[in-house]
């Protein structure tokens, strides 16, 4: 690991600092039921959400006890059954033997004896229960002890499963992640029936606390990556975790680099095939997009599909995204260095008619290529965040006013509109929305350099480009593997997919102990 | 620290962007030529270049009001002055890379090119994919100003004249630089180069009105081959001569060879594969050369009497067939002699045999080609007859 | 860092023979042989293998140790830190003399107008970059575009196959004017350029992974690279023919220009220049990257600092090592070879293996 960024160098906040938003001279809960509660009312500011409940069980009322819990973030059915029924009808009918209520406190006993509740905890401090009163735990506290539980009631609306939106596909599971963890690690798990598969959770986010879990197989990842992980994840120190891309930021080797050393995906399948080949998910509560490491170059290109479908057409199809990644690059940079630099490279034919559609434009080839490229990427900008009904509206205007007038009106030449839609197109086919994103960026880069010096502007920044590649790493993995350095083996799901015949293997690159995925006889009929 | 270098290294970059575009030539700041045509003037030479008109030419602005092409001309010391003169005349600069041909006037050539050959190879904006001519009794910026049909560039109708022309007539040879260079370099083999010529008057075709007419009143004809001696003109060879010497160079692709029959009457071999063999040796002393041809021919037209389905009378064709390209090939040899030229690479091809002998000869091998002894040798083979066997009339008559 | 930085022998491989062809692939070496340059290569090639067999015994008597720091160990501290710093000179030197060939090479072939300044600073910045990165990633990109060059390699031939061009009698007599000629390019012109600069490599043989291969490896890509050369040379000359082939600035470029198969493949020199960038690029980063690790050992400096001070020297360095392109082959074709490549390539190595020996030999008794 010789790549350390500045956060990590930052020291390691200490639990103080962390909790000063709960302040107060004593943490722990008193004995007295009133004080408690009113105590929670008044740090959360007596919000309207907070639902505090005070009532007497027991089969004389002899127990004063108080629940609260957080409206909108529970499941009121639960709470309603096996809380509120269990305590106030169930207790007062019941008999409690006395003996157990000598050898156990209040809390003890219906804890073990009275609540049908499956997640129970008991908390002694007021950081904790509001940890997890706010997480949608339902909070029971009894008069005169100084304890309290809090019951697992999390329930709230979420969007429920769907098709996830930027990566569908035509053959595969069409369940995509969503913005509950819970959900999330069910989907892996439903998937993986190992008991080596693993799922470690902590809490980030100083005011969201945050729930980020990491998944992986035990033996299959390699332990290096793994506690590294955990390394990077203790150094992030920020107040709150929206999203993975939070993570994604202080997680990531080259923070700085325009390509993504960090993968992202809101595909379950995509994450358990890629925690099979020994790589260690980060999914993070809140956000469909669950953080893949490590991940080398190669994987931007490859898409789930392709195991579904025959090997030969996974490996054209991949062979064509590789194209498409050069085209969308270089086409632009290509036809300026082209047409201002290298005419004699152009066929006499189509030289002149080029020629012929660029008679009275007024501007150089470069400019013009920037002006065509920087409008699409406005057009593009604006297409997503347009609401639905008026997105239409872009796709004329795009098409009629920046493709048809603009050439009519000889301000752009009609081959300089196939050049960017060409790119455009290209552009699309990456599988990966974030190495998409790269090339968009690094087009305007390699458009600079052609017009400068050319071809050789261009190729001397694909050296830089490689080199650049070259160094950079993913979480101790070398980003160009397995071509550089050339891992022969390897290469057999690289930059194509060879049948899983024969004894297939886990990534070299990747994994830890666990090398074979499976042994197949190599012909069978 | 780091961040300061990062700072440096793109200000360097960015000073170079801002600077850069040094070599960027804007298309529509080209004018692209599609030929140069180089004429004797007085000492120097004077040049004439044909530039496309792009917006002429392109199938969606033409207009057919304006020439598709423009002929800029101008005189110089040296080619390459007289070349960049042209810019006095033409609004744009002239860009050679495109060029399909080169043709070389005849008193240039008569002159001797070597010097242009050094410019043609010199200037890192010619390519050496382009066909050189030598124009025959006319001017070079004649042949080139004349307006053309089919291809609108005439350029192009020459390039592809020539092309077609060697492909399936072969009198003709289209000559690339480096051919010429090599020959014109060796000390065993002297150039050809295609002749070009006009018929009609250059003035009338160079106008748009020439174009109206279905037979068009000035025409550029691809002529026969041109004799060099080192870098100079010596001569011209005839149609039949230049068929003769790509017969003995293997050159021919495609060619009609009408025959005598033994019986009377006349019969058109086209001819499909050609190969030559050229071998020279040295015998007591004296230098020889043995050409080997075997070519394979079907028949395309027949007004004999012969029984074109009895083997032995596709024999006795073969054999007048041979006789006849024998004579062609003696008729070519002959006038090269002549000439004193040895433009078949007689002296290469010892060279290449036995170096030894050739260190002696080289000297005066020119005296010593004209003496040659020259064994011809041919194998012609009539494979098919074509979709009919004997000729209709024939038929009829045999009833 | 901690750890020495480490490269896989097929990353060694690749580097040698990307560093190799890199210039000599575009200049042509050997023309002077006439048809029978792909000889004087392959006589060059033999002989750089046997150059290479005194390299490797020299290393394996110190495989832990770079160069500089080995001349330092076997010749005494003050002889060897001079002789050190005298080889880092020399890289920088060649480093200077390839940037310059490839700046000439850009701006006559394909940007007539841009200064030479610009072309060479924009491809030392790049070389400074990868110096930047080291040996590691300076390995790994040497694979992937070992397969590019490779890939295009193979393309050249066949492409020029395919379109009929090759003609086998250019390449005839053999030995016209007897062996002479042909021993006389080859010793020392073709030996020295490029077989013999893998004298360079002497630097970065410890990084090798696996020590035991250097041998093999070096052996191999001295074959593989002489094989292609003088395979690309015979090509260039049957296509072309020996006289213009012997004349031509860039020969390569020529008969590249001449491919062409229908209408549609066509005009591949200038993609064929920029890609010969690729090699030249290498084979500058591979010097430039000598002289900086040399450096490195000898001086206690900053690596950075050392970075800046060789790319700005060889720079500067390759603007001012001739006032043009003829004084600048003169000195590469006459001079050089004598004076620079026989003592660094040949003659010290040579020297320094004597010396080992004979400290073995003591050392056993």
């Amino acid at each position: 690991m010789s790549y350390k960024k500045l956060s990590y160098k930052k020291k390691q906040p200490n639990s103080n600092q962390k909790n000063e938003v709960i302040k107060s001279s004593g943490n722990s809960l008193t004995q007295d039921l009133k004080e408690n509660l009113e105590r929670i009312q008044e740090t959360l500011g007596n919000s309207s959400d907070i639902v505090v409940r005070e009532f007497y069980a027991g089969k004389y009322g002899q127990m004063h006890i108080g629940i609260v819990y957080v409206d909108g973030l529970i499941d009121k059915n639960i709470v309603q059954r096996f809380i509120l029924e269990a305590l106030m009808l169930n207790l007062r009918e019941a008999e409690l033997d006395s003996t157990v209520f000598l050898q156990e406190n209040e809390l003890q006993v219906l804890k073990k004896a009275v609540l049908p509740a499956g997640e129970v905890k008991e908390i002694v401090d007021f950081n904790e229960l509001f940890l997890h009163l706010l997480s949608g735990d339902t909070i029971v506290i009894i008069n005169g002890v100084s304890r309290g539980m809090a019951i697992g009631t999390k329930g709230w609306t979420d969007r429920g499963i769907e098709e996830p939106g930027s990566e569908s596909v035509v053959r595969g599971p069409r369940d995509g992640f969503t913005e509950t963890l819970r959900t999330n690690t069910a989907l892996l798990r439903r998937r993986i029936r190992d008991p080596n598969f693993w799922i470690e959770t902590r809490r980030l986010g100083r005011r969201t606390k945050t729930d980020v879990s990491i998944a992986y197989i035990k033996g299959v990842a390699s332990d290096r990556v793994v506690q590294e992980v955990h390394r990077r994840l203790d150094s992030i120190d920020i107040d709150a975790v929206l999203e993975s891309g939070y993570i994604e930021e202080f997680v990531q080797d080259a923070p700085y680099s325009l390509f993504p050393t960090i993968y992202n995906t809101e595909r379950p399948d995509k994450v358990v095939s890629a925690i099979l080949e020994g790589r260690v998910a980060i999914l993070v509560d809140g956000t469909p997009f669950v953080l893949l490491v490590p991940v080398v170059f190669i994987q931007f290109f490859q898409a789930s599909e392709d195991y579904y479908h025959r090997f030969d057409i996974s490996t054209l199809i991949r062979l064509l995204r590789f194209m498409c990644f050069f085209l969308a690059l270089l086409v632009p940079s290509f036809y300026v260095a082209a047409t201002t630099f290298h005419q004699e490279m152009i066929p006499t034919t189509l030289l002149v008619s080029i020629a012929a559609q660029r008679e009275g434009v007024p501007f150089p080839a470069a400019v013009e290529a920037l002006l065509m490229e920087i409008s699409f990427e406005i057009l593009r900008e604006a297409g997503i965040r347009l609401p639905r009904a008026v997105g239409s509206a872009i796709s004329i205007v795009g098409a009629l006013v920046l493709g048809e007038a603009a050439v009519r009106a000889g301000i752009v030449s009609p081959a300089m509109v196939i050049v960017v839609s060409v790119t455009a197109i290209s552009n699309f086919v990456s599988p990966a929305f974030n190495m998409a994103m790269s090339i968009r960026i690094l087009r305007f880069l390699f458009l600079i350099l052609a017009s400068t010096f050319g071809l050789f502007g261009i190729v001397l920044g694909l050296i830089a480009m490689v080199l650049h590649l070259c160094g950079l790493s993913s979480f101790g993995v070398p980003y160009m593997s397995p071509m550089a350095p050339l891992i022969m083996q390897d290469q057999k799901d690289a930059m194509v997919r060879l049948p899983r015949f024969g004894v297939f293997k886990r990534p070299n690159f990747i994994r830890g102990n666990d090398a074979v995925r499976g042994r197949n006889p190599g012909n069978r009929k | 620290m780091k961040k300061g270098m990062a700072l440096i290294i793109t200000l360097i970059m960015l000073t170079n962007f801002l600077t850069g575009c040094w070599s960027k030539r804007e298309l529509n700041e080209l004018a692209i030529a599609s030929a140069i045509g180089i004429d004797k003037s007085g000492d120097g030479y004077q040049v004439t270049v044909e530039v496309i008109n792009p917006s002429e030419i392109s199938a969606e602005k033409g207009t057919g009001q304006r020439s598709p092409v423009v002929i800029f001309s101008a005189t110089g010391k040296t080619v390459f002055e007289a070349l960049r003169r042209i810019t006095l005349e033409s609004p744009r600069r002239v860009y050679l890379s495109h060029i399909r041909v080169v043709v070389l006037g005849e008193e240039l050539a008569r002159d001797g090119i070597a010097k242009i050959i050094d410019f043609l190879s010199r200037d890192s904006e010619f390519r050496i994919d382009f066909y050189i001519l030598a124009a025959k009794n006319t001017k070079a910026e004649s042949v080139l100003k004349v307006l053309t049909q089919l291809e609108k560039i005439p350029a192009n109708k020459i390039a592809q004249g020539l092309e077609i022309s060697e492909k399936s007539w072969s009198s003709t040879h289209a000559v690339k630089l480096d051919e010429l260079t090599n020959d014109f370099t060796s000390d065993g083999k002297n150039p050809v180069l295609t002749g070009i010529t006009l018929s009609g008057n250059a003035d009338t075709g160079m106008t748009l009105e020439n174009l109206k007419s279905s037979k068009l009143s000035s025409i550029q004809r691809i002529g026969n081959l041109a004799v060099f001696k080192k870098d100079r003109l010596v001569g011209w060879l005839s149609e039949e001569e230049s068929l003769g010497y790509n017969y003995v160079m293997g050159n021919v692709k495609s060619t009609i060879t009408t025959v005598e029959c033994p019986g009377g009457g006349k019969l058109s071999v086209e001819v499909l594969r050609t190969k030559s063999n050229i071998k020279g040796k040295i015998e007591n002393g004296k230098p020889k050369a043995k050409v080997e041809l075997s070519m394979e021919g079907n028949i395309g037209e027949s007004e004999c009497d012969l029984d074109l389905t009895k083997p032995e009378n596709i024999r006795q064709i073969e054999d007048a067939l041979e006789e006849v390209v024998k004579e062609k090939k003696k008729l070519a040899i002959g006038k090269a002699q002549n000439l004193g030229s040895d433009i078949f690479g007689f002296g290469e091809t010892i060279r290449r045999e036995n170096p030894k002998a050739w260190k002696e000869l080289k000297e005066k091998w020119n005296e010593e080609f004209e003496r040659l002894s020259v064994d011809v040798s041919v194998d012609a083979k009539i494979r098919r007859t074509g979709t009919i066997t004997n000729s209709p009339e024939q038929t009829k008559s045999k009833k | 860092m901690t750890h020495k930085p480490k490269i896989t022998s097929s990353q060694l491989f690749s580097l040698m023979v990307l560093f190799e062809l890199g210039s000599a692939i575009v200049i042509g070496v050997g023309t002077k042989a006439k048809q029978d340059a792909w000889l004087a290569i392959l006589l060059g090639m033999v002989g750089g293998s046997f150059l290479f067999l005194s390299y490797h015994y020299i290393y394996k008597n110190y495989p832990e140790l770079s160069f500089s720091i080995l001349l330092q160990r076997s010749l005494g501290k003050i002889p060897g830190k001079a002789l050190a710093l005298l080889y880092i000179f020399y890289f920088m030197y060649i480093a200077a003399r390839v940037l310059r060939d490839f700046g000439e090479l850009l701006v006559t072939t394909a940007l007539p107008e841009t200064p030479i300044a610009a072309a060479n600073l924009f491809i030392m910045l790049v070389v400074a970059y990868g110096s930047y990165l080291g040996i590691e990633v300076l390995g790994r990109s040497g694979e992937i575009f070992f397969v590019v060059f490779m890939f295009l390699g193979f393309l050249f031939p066949l492409l020029a196959f395919a379109a009929g061009l090759p003609k086998g009698e250019n390449l005839l007599p053999i030995l016209e004017q007897g062996w002479k000629p042909v021993l006389t390019t080859a010793f020392p012109v073709t030996l020295t350029f490029p077989f013999g600069e893998t004298v360079v490599f002497m630097m970065f043989f410890s990084n090798l992974g696996s020590p035991g291969k250097v041998l093999k490896v070096g052996e191999a890509a001295i074959m593989l690279s002489g094989l292609i050369l003088s395979s690309i040379i015979a090509l260039n000359i049957s296509i072309l023919g020996p006289t213009i082939i012997e004349n031509a600035t860039f020969p390569l470029l020529k008969s590249l220009g001449k491919v062409s198969i229908g209408n549609f493949i066509q005009r591949l020199d200038s993609i064929a220049i920029t890609l010969l960038i690729v090699g030249g690029f290498f084979k500058i980063a591979v010097f430039t990257f000598a002289a900086i690790c040399g450096m490195q050992d000898i001086l206690n400096i900053k690596k950075r600092f050392i970075i800046i001070f060789v790319g700005i020297t060889v720079f500067v360095a390759s603007l001012n090592i001739a006032s043009n392109v003829p004084e600048h082959l003169e000195i590469g074709l006459k001079l050089v070879p004598i004076y620079l490549h026989l003592p660094f390539q040949i003659g010290i190595p040579l020297i320094l293996c004597i010396i080992i020996m004979i400290r073995n030999r003591f050392a056993k008794k």
